[in-house]
């Protein structure tokens, strides 16, 4: 059917282009997965970006690792230390630490599995499955916040023991030191944000706001206003999508780190006046729903992504308006457009076009329209 | 074997819900079903295919929401739950008040069908039966019952999740949600599947915590919850009994909702029961019971949940459709490839908004100078056979 020696049609050409960015071994590797097993899969949607994205995505992948072991060494050591001197206190929170190492391990496996080959079963490649991790993230965050809401009720209820708070304060300001070097470590490359947030009004809070941890989360840390429709640079689209591994991650640290200054603060105060007990509890609480506020930048962009919704960045209408105005289209119909994962978008469409248009030319049209102002390089357009 | 699944996909079949719901009187079952097929098709309706046998059920556009009761109301009224989900587009306008979303809520759940008003007395009575305990609990000092109230309020805003997501995904497409609001159907019931999925996992630990530590007694006074637990969660599985199976094929969306649900309160009448067991099975004097019965639970539950969630994930990652076998897949392929004016088809991909609806998107190339209109009308049929009915046909040239 193919063959290297044919000559290479015009469409392929167009990959050509863009392979050539991300190394042209690409091209024989294309044609060679055409003739895939079932024969209907074309999986070239992953070897667009080729080379560039499975850098990004390996410095992630290496990143998370080296998280998630500097992790497991901290829980180890806690778990010693907590043996020898006989401490509940330090065993819980080794136990917490376990949470987060599993929550890492859930990122890294999303990151790594992503880069995956798409295979019949899974003709669009397995990118989705890191929304599926960041939502599992997020639901084990729900679950320690509910957990340790409900561990401080139990306690209030259970033991009006003496609480010591000296000890607590300072395994907080423990928690706190490892989980301030491990959001410094991950906050490095923070500055490509993801398209955070869907609610224009909050991007402009977030850019003037003092908080580090909101602020990282939301749009606005570039500066940059990424609504508008100029997504050229492969870079940010492709940092866009590694992200969500690295903001669930992200997020659970931050999660810790709230609570801990949480614990930190109640200790302190344990500490001074050793008859306040309740103060656990309402601070507990109180941070408890600061960490829920925080994930649900996350949730929005997971949900949107999951009910295939038209993606924040791009405005339907002014699509339509745009490839209604490209000269031969008459009309569009039965536009979608929806993502992947965060950051790779696709668009399938039926075009009814002006009598005596070249088809072939109305496509190109369409297609590098849609790539140059809005960003989407999945596009399948039928015309009628 | 195309024709076979082709028939399942569109007769109104009344031999469908005899199968497995014996209770529907058959003309409430044939409405059901009748407004429920053209709700999944007239959505796929939009005038593309010259073949959509279904043109004249757009003439009908009020049918296309489900079921019974009026529709009017429910359109007008779930304007407010829309307008909470479509909320961050338009940016929140001034939050609905609480209790213009409970009204509109209510509302909703009143013209709603048959299982959404079910749902909402399960829950109601679990809502009751956990203020009740987690009050008691407090007053008397018992640690246990307010944990159980408060698993039972975890397990309750699920629930309610459930509901929301019924009420919601009888929206209409909009320019947010192009493809509808019904995937927030197949959320809920992976969000259900995933709940149960840690709750297995926290029995798990439970029971090696009860292992190490030979901690007993404290079952003792958790036998009347647990019983009370048991009676509340039969009842909900009394309510959704059509759909107390562990594998079933999902013909509409709203099928897997409902099994989610009523495999959550499944499972928690199974995880009661193991704990009646487990204390019963200690006053007789057997050793480690509570960790083999908790064990057992766990195992159970996972049994249980793992069909439902590889289902939902699929569909949620975009699998290729499992009721379209490979084998009818690759046939169409052979035949639109054998074609002459057909030189490959350099991609195709297939996928599932929700369980009936498949998508897909094709890329052919074909020879210079062919009558490309006899081709798109050609490869249309021959997906549309196979119940594919939305379908984007990209021609290249070579």
């Amino acid at each position: 059917m193919e063959g290297d020696g044919e000559p290479v049609p015009k469409q392929n050409l167009r990959e050509i282009e863009i392979s050539i960015v991300s190394g042209a071994a690409h091209t024989h590797d294309h044609d060679h997965l055409l003739l895939d097993c079932c024969g209907h899969v074309c999986p070239f949607s992953n070897r667009e970006h080729g080379r560039l994205e499975s850098e990004q995505r390996s410095k992630s992948v290496t990143k998370l690792f080296g998280l998630m072991v500097f992790c497991a060494i901290v829980m180890v050591v806690e778990i010693v230390g907590g043996v020898k001197a006989n401490s509940l206190a330090i065993l819980a929170d080794a136990a917490h630490l376990l949470t987060d190492v599993a929550g890492l391990a859930i990122s890294l496996f999303a990151a790594w599995a992503s880069g995956w080959e798409p295979t019949s079963r899974y003709s669009f490649g397995f990118s989705r499955l890191e929304v599926l991790g960041a939502l599992l993230s997020l639901q084990l965050i729900w679950m320690i916040s509910g957990f340790l809401m409900y561990e401080a009720v139990h306690r209030i209820l259970h033991r009006a023991e003496r609480v010591n708070g000296k000890l607590m304060f300072l395994i907080a300001a423990f928690g706190f030191l490892i989980n301030s070097i491990m959001v410094v470590w991950v906050g490095h490359d923070h500055h490509h944000h993801p398209h955070g947030s869907c609610k224009p009004g909050d991007h402009h809070h977030h850019e003037h706001g003092g908080q580090e941890e909101l602020c990282a989360l939301a749009k606005g840390g570039d500066g940059k206003d990424e609504d508008e429709t100029n997504l050229l640079s492969v870079s940010t689209e492709n940092s866009g999508i590694l992200n969500i591994n690295l903001q669930g991650a992200y997020l659970h640290i931050i999660a810790d780190l709230i609570q801990s200054i949480g614990v930190m603060i109640a200790g302190a105060i344990i500490w001074a006046a050793p008859n306040f007990l309740v103060v656990d509890l309402i601070s507990t609480l109180i941070f408890s729903v600061l960490v829920l506020c925080t994930t649900i930048p996350l949730l929005r962009n997971v949900l949107s992504v999951l009910m295939e919704r038209v993606p924040c960045e791009i405005d339907l209408s002014r699509l339509k308006d745009g490839l209604k105005r490209i000269k031969g289209v008459s009309d569009i119909h039965d536009l979608h457009v929806w993502s992947i994962t965060v950051g790779k978008f696709v668009m399938s469409c039926h075009v009814l076009p002006e009598p005596g248009v070249s088809s072939r030319e109305l496509l190109n049209r369409i297609r590098d329209y849609c790539k140059r102002t809005y960003g989407i390089h999945h596009v399948t357009v039928e015309i009628e | 074997m195309e024709k076979n699944s082709s028939l399942k996909y569109y007769t109104l079949a009344n031999e469908h819900q005899h199968q497995w719901n014996g209770d529907f009187g058959p003309p409430t079952g044939d409405r059901r079903y009748a407004y429920t097929r053209q709700a999944s098709f007239h959505q796929s309706h939009e005038p593309h295919t010259p073949f959509s046998i279904y043109h004249d059920d757009s003439s009908k556009p009020l049918l296309s929401r489900s079921a019974s009761g009026i529709d009017m109301p429910a359109e007008s009224l779930s304007f407010e739950e829309t307008e909470m989900l479509a909320g961050e587009g338009k940016g929140m306008r001034g939050k609905p008040s609480v209790l213009l979303l409970v009204a509109s809520l209510f509302k909703a759940i009143r013209s709603g069908n048959r299982y959404m008003k079910r749902l909402f007395w399960l829950i109601s009575l679990n809502v009751v039966y956990s203020t009740a305990e987690l009050a008691i609990g407090l007053f008397t000092g018992r640690v246990g019952l307010v944990s159980d109230a408060f698993h039972l309020t975890f397990g309750c805003s699920l629930l309610t999740f459930s509901l929301f997501a019924m009420a919601a995904s009888r929206e209409k497409p909009d320019r947010f949600y192009t493809y509808g609001y019904k995937r927030l159907e197949v959320l809920s019931a992976f969000t259900n599947a995933l709940f149960l999925l840690f709750m297995s996992f926290s029995i798990a630990v439970e029971a090696l915590h009860a292992f190490i530590q030979d901690e007993s007694e404290h079952k003792h006074y958790l036998i009347v919850s647990a019983v009370t637990n048991l009676a509340v969660n039969l009842i909900g599985v009394w309510f959704f009994r059509n759909y107390a199976r562990i594998n079933l094929v999902y013909r509409k969306v709203e099928d897997m909702n409902y099994h989610s649900v009523c495999l959550h309160v499944l499972a928690d009448s199974i995880r009661s029961a193991g704990l009646i067991l487990a204390s019963w099975l200690l006053s007789l004097g057997v050793q480690n019971a509570e960790v083999l019965c908790m064990g057992l639970v766990s195992a159970t539950v996972f049994m249980l949940i793992m069909p439902l969630f590889k289902a939902s994930g699929g569909i949620l990652l975009q699998m290729a459709p499992p009721s379209i076998s490979n084998s009818a897949l690759s046939k169409c392929w052979r035949q639109i490839t054998a074609r002459e004016e057909v030189s490959e088809i350099s991609q195709a991909r297939f996928w599932e908004v929700i369980p009936g609806h498949v998508v897909g998107s094709l890329t052919i190339r074909v020879k210079d100078g062919m009558n490309e209109h006899s081709v798109l009308q050609i490869v249309h049929s021959l997906y549309h056979d196979l119940g594919i009915q939305d379908l984007t046909v990209q021609t290249d040239e070579s």
